[in-house]
């Protein structure tokens, strides 16, 4: 019965006029956005290919070099791009795309690809997980918004209930048909991005880029179906089909735009981001300097100098520094760097932690809006969201902490004795390169339970009143 | 096959159906008339379920169609006043449809056979229902009905907007069909075509049976003049 019902449904679906003239503007945007964002993500992995390889190039060529002065040099890391960032960029236009790396001080991720967009692309980015996440829940709608208003109004829906259809089976016949039809539109397009895709796959490493597509799909899946089923509700509700598409489309406008935008104020109001001002004040201040050495730069490096000094004098048993067996100024910037590294790890720490407050709120209001828990996987699986930013900054500062300490052990030994040691060129070849695993799609997921969660809440509910709904409508109101 | 058993839909203090006791046995055709708002859709909503009753019960084939409604629907056969049909799709496609949903196969053979004994031109049931007339659609509407092999058949005004030809073959369809056993409750405003298919008429008037009388002993002239007496009292 269920399969009759929905064999008539996918019939009559295509055979619609509107559904075509929709299907090919989808495809159309889909295969745009796809086209454009994989030229995008392409652009950027040939582009950070050529830069890696030049910065590495530079800084092994640097020539001879105090070693002090090399950490100084400095490199950048950089943030490597996912093929998925092309179907979902997420909000990685906005997070910077390297960190300069440099003795004494941690940096935050730099150059936003945003800064070399025209102003009217941070209107509406085009892009494939837009496309999903705004037009195709309103094709949804205006696909199945008559499914039961439709049925009731012409009169259909009592001949075949006179037959001894439950309207239960209709509802699931008819959902399995618009998903059918819905999917018969975006398979060809997804199979095609897969051509395209593993075209351009040589360009980029793996980082689980097919789980991470997979646990994608699977997200826009749920968040579709949810739309299916909320219409599959509204129009068992609905009297008749005006008021049925008119009910859907509030509803889509409220848990695709104001929800999430409001949540999204909610979550900067509940948890202000600091500005950049305030930040770097807050680390110049020393804010988390738990050293107990006040917090002016300069005082605290003296006094860091000045204890380093007796320590080491008492514990040698010299009469001063430059009789140490190594050399002390390394021992002093490494001690340095020591120091300065709580105040760093607390302040970007509250950075993260007002990020991640963020994510939460938006989280619980997601529980209103399921555009919230796609946006936040998609992007999250894409590695285009504030926690991958968080992800690379962390493992650069690792990078940053260990090279730094490697140039002052070099200092310290190769220059003891000496006010003043110039390290030979080949030292810097010794000074391994960034080397960044982002987080593997399982530990994504494992973070993205909650969205999942709420995607399937979403996905099963909306059906499962409609079919209680079911129970007791008749064909007559 | 149909009976209703003190029948009582209220709309709040509005009586649209009060008491309803009617039995239509099976090789019956019982035709119920009366003026807009007497009970007659009332009561086949109230034997197909379509609206809650208020009171009494409706059985089908001796079930009780709110309780058992899986049972009472795989009995009966229903022809509204107006058989909508899906505009996309072909007769043939709607026939196939409904058949299936009521739980039958219907093969090409068979569905060229129904749309023959209903009348439906040659090669009409492979065109968009889109382009079918009324009368066609409510040949359809009999074509699934046969096609159910339904032992009960209800039908509401199946004959309002009918042209005379059409309305002929229906009848003789009706005819037919009663000839085989089925039992027929229709509601019609036609004094004419109910003495000519009905084995009994049923007059209502506010909802209640005012008078129920079989039809062999009657002319037309007799029904009708039966049917203004009550309209008037």
């Amino acid at each position: 019965m269920i399969g009759a019902v929905a064999r008539k449904e996918f019939k009559e679906i295509v055979r619609d006029g509107r559904f075509r003239w929709l299907a090919m503007t989808c495809v159309l945007l889909v295969a745009v956005a796809a086209v454009s964002g994989l030229q995008v993500t392409r652009k950027q992995l040939s582009d950070q290919a050529v830069a890696t390889a030049a910065e590495r190039e530079n800084f092994v060529g640097q020539g001879t070099k105090n070693p002090h002065a090399a950490a100084h040099f400095g490199q950048y890391a950089f943030r490597p791009v996912l093929l998925p960032a092309a179907l979902d960029p997420g909000v990685s236009s906005f997070m910077g795309s390297m960190i300069w790396l440099e003795a004494h001080r941690m940096n935050l991720p730099e150059f936003r690809p945003a800064e070399d967009s025209a102003d009217l692309s941070r209107v509406a980015p085009l892009s494939v997980a837009w496309i999903l996440q705004f037009i195709v829940p309103l094709f949804v709608i205006v696909v199945t918004f008559g499914a039961v208003a439709g049925e009731r109004e012409s009169g259909t829906l009592g001949l075949a209930m006179s037959q001894g259809l439950g309207l239960g089976r209709m509802l699931i016949g008819k959902a399995v048909a618009s998903m059918g039809a819905l999917f018969a539109v975006l398979i060809p397009v997804i199979l095609l991005s897969i051509i395209v895709f593993s075209v351009a796959a040589p360009l980029a490493e793996d980082h689980d880029v097919g789980w991470r597509l997979a646990w994608m799909s699977i997200g826009y899946l749920l968040y579709l179906i949810n739309f299916a089923g909320l219409s599959m509700l509204v129009s068992t509700l609905a009297g008749n089909r005006r008021n049925a598409f008119f009910a859907l489309t509030a509803i889509w406008l409220l848990v695709t735009v104001a929800v999430p935008r409001v949540a999204a104020d909610l979550a900067g109001y509940a948890h202000p981001t600091p500005s950049a001002t305030e930040f770097w004040a807050s680390i110049r201040r020393g804010d988390g300097n738990e050293s107990g050495l006040g917090n002016n730069p300069k005082l605290r490096a003296a006094e860091i100098r000045s204890r380093l000094s007796a320590e080491l004098l008492e514990e040698y048993e010299v009469d001063s520094v430059d009789q140490l067996p190594f050399n002390f100024t390394a021992l002093f910037l490494q001690r340095l760097e020591e120091e300065d590294a709580p105040i760093f790890d607390y302040n970007f720490d509250q950075l993260w932690q007002t990020y991640e407050n963020q994510r939460k709120v938006q989280q619980v209001a997601s529980v209103l809006s399921p555009a919230i828990a796609i946006r936040e996987l998609s992007m999250a699986m894409a590695g285009a969201d504030p926690y991958a930013q968080r992800h690379f900054s962390v493992a650069a500062e690792q990078h940053r902490r260990e090279f730094v300490g490697q140039l002052n052990t070099i200092q310290a030994v190769e220059g003891a004795g000496k006010r003043f040691y110039v390290a030979p060129g080949q030292t810097w070849k010794g000074i391994g390169p960034f080397v960044y695993e982002p987080p593997s799609a399982a530990a994504v997921i494992s973070r993205h339970l909650g969205d999942l969660v709420i995607l399937l809440i979403w996905a099963a509910a909306p059906f499962g009143l409609a079919l209680m709904v079911a129970r007791r409508a008749r064909p007559i109101r | 096959m149909l009976q209703a058993i003190d029948l009582v839909k209220q709309y709040g203090s509005v009586k649209a159906l009060d008491r309803l006791n009617l039995t239509v046995e099976p090789g019956q055709v019982c035709c119920l008339l009366g003026a807009n708002g007497a009970g007659k859709t009332t009561t086949i909503h109230l034997f197909l379920d379509f609206i809650p009753r208020s009171g009494g019960k409706a059985l089908v084939g001796g079930h009780d169609v709110v309780e058992e409604p899986v049972k009472t629907k795989a009995l009966l056969a229903y022809i509204p006043e107006v058989v909508n049909l899906y505009g996309a799709l072909t007769g043939r496609e709607n026939l196939e449809y409904f058949v299936e949903i009521a739980g039958e196969k219907l093969d090409h053979q068979r569905a060229d056979q129904l749309a023959e004994k209903v009348g439906l031109q040659n090669g009409a049931l492979d065109k968009p229902v889109s382009n079918y007339s009324k009368g066609m659609r409510q040949k359809v509407g009999i074509a699934i009905a046969l096609a159910k092999q339904a032992r009960a058949l209800i039908m509401d005004e199946p004959l309002s907007g009918l042209d005379p030809k059409a309305a002929n073959e229906f009848s003789r369809l009706l005819r037919e069909v009663a000839d085989e056993g089925v039992a027929a409750l229709m509601a019609t405003h036609d004094v004419f075509r109910a003495k000519e298919v009905g084995s009994h008429i049923g007059i209502m008037k506010k909802g209640i049976l005012v008078d129920y009388f079989p039809t062999d002993d009657k002319g037309h002239g007799d029904i009708e003049q039966l049917y203004m007496q009550h309209m008037r009292d």
